[in-house]
């Protein structure tokens, strides 16, 4: 009976001992590892805004109405001027497209808008008039900053009437870019 | 007399019960020792961990008339005010990797408030960065072999005409185990 009464001691210390190796199990490491935290970096970049400036008008020169027909500007530094039906060029007035340069951020790509429908030139000082439309643009896709800067051209087609009365006829359009 | 004249069955008698006692004494002893030792190794834990592998990154954009960049942990960008975004430079949400246990439970913590990210050149220009937003959102759960990502997105404020340029911050993410 002794024995067993040692034994059971034996036990009850073993259980305390047991308590205490699991106090000291769970407690130790919640200390160093139950938490963790890491910093990341984190960046922006705001680029500058996309510009575009009109440096030369759209002209389609001078040419005789005739029995009317189209004027057409290709769209080049270099344009050259077709004409359709009965309009007759003039070539000493040939006529130029109009020139865009945009600025903004460093080898950005850019998306041009060009006017959705016609534009209407009024004779100066007068009530007729004569509509430029089928848009066209040097760029075939879209544009690219090189260096931050780029230059397009911009030609139309100009619709003339039979007989269309004689003058200078002036208006103006749009042209609109973005940032891709 | 008749103990007296046992006494050799006495004395045995004794020698055999402090014998006994020893034993009893060391088995004791044995027992303590050895269940102590394979308590405390049953229950150490691998500590969790976090490291950061992908910084968070709002890419380029063109201030506009202001408003705000949002990323979200998938790392896609958008603008719901006039921030115009550059889809040549996306950005990316951040990454960490969290390490423990194996099937261990966590609780994420992210940013109590904003961080300021600060201008390249310029310490006074700045903007500021909050609404964090984590996947997987508040707990995760580390998986049976390898570590856990985790991803972290923002929302950056803009200001109109905000002066073009890179700007730069950090911001800390804390795991722990629930």
């Amino acid at each position: 009976m002794k024995s067993n009464q040692r034994l059971h001691q034996s036990v009850s210390l073993k259980k305390i001992a047991l308590a205490c190796a699991f106090a000291l199990g769970s407690a130790a490491p919640a200390v160093n590892g139950f938490a963790a935290s890491a910093t990341s970096n984190a960046d922006a970049t705001v680029v500058a805004a996309i510009a575009i400036a009109n440096n030369v008008g759209l002209n389609f020169g001078k040419f005789a109405a005739g029995t009317g027909g189209t004027v057409v500007m290709s769209a080049a530094s270099a344009s050259t001027r077709s004409a359709t039906g009965g309009v007759v060029l003039l070539t000493g007035t040939a006529g130029t497209a109009a020139k865009f340069t945009v600025t903004g951020d460093s080898g950005a790509t850019y998306a041009v808008t060009l006017p959705a429908g016609t534009a209407t030139l009024t004779r100066t000082g007068f009530t007729e008039t004569m509509t430029a439309g089928t848009w066209t643009k040097s760029l075939a896709g879209a544009g690219t900053l090189t260096g931050g800067t780029e230059i397009f051209y911009v030609g139309a087609t100009l619709t003339v009437a039979s007989a269309q009365v004689t003058g200078a006829y002036a208006g103006t359009f749009s042209v609109s870019v973005e940032y891709n | 007399m008749a103990p007296f004249e046992d006494t050799a069955s006495g004395s045995l008698g004794r020698r055999l019960a402090l014998a006994s006692m020893l034993v009893g004494l060391a088995a004791a002893y044995n027992a303590l020792a050895a269940d102590a030792v394979s308590s405390a190794e049953a229950t150490v834990v691998a500590p969790i961990a976090i490291s950061n592998t992908a910084p968070l990154s709002f890419g380029k954009f063109s201030a506009g008339s202001g408003g705000t960049v949002v990323l979200s942990p998938a790392g896609v960008r958008s603008s719901p005010g006039g921030v115009v975004l550059l889809a040549g430079s996306p950005g990316n949400a951040a990454t960490f990797n969290v390490t423990g246990d194996s099937n261990a439970g966590y609780a994420i913590t992210l940013p109590a408030g904003s961080a300021v990210l600060t201008h390249e050149s310029d310490s006074a220009r700045t903007m500021s960065m909050g609404a964090w937003i984590s996947e997987p959102s508040g707990t995760g759960r580390i998986p049976g072999t390898g570590p856990q990502a985790v991803t972290v997105g923002a929302t950056l404020t803009v200001g109109e005409a905000q002066a073009p340029g890179r700007y730069s911050g950090s911001f800390n993410l804390s795991v722990e185990y629930n």
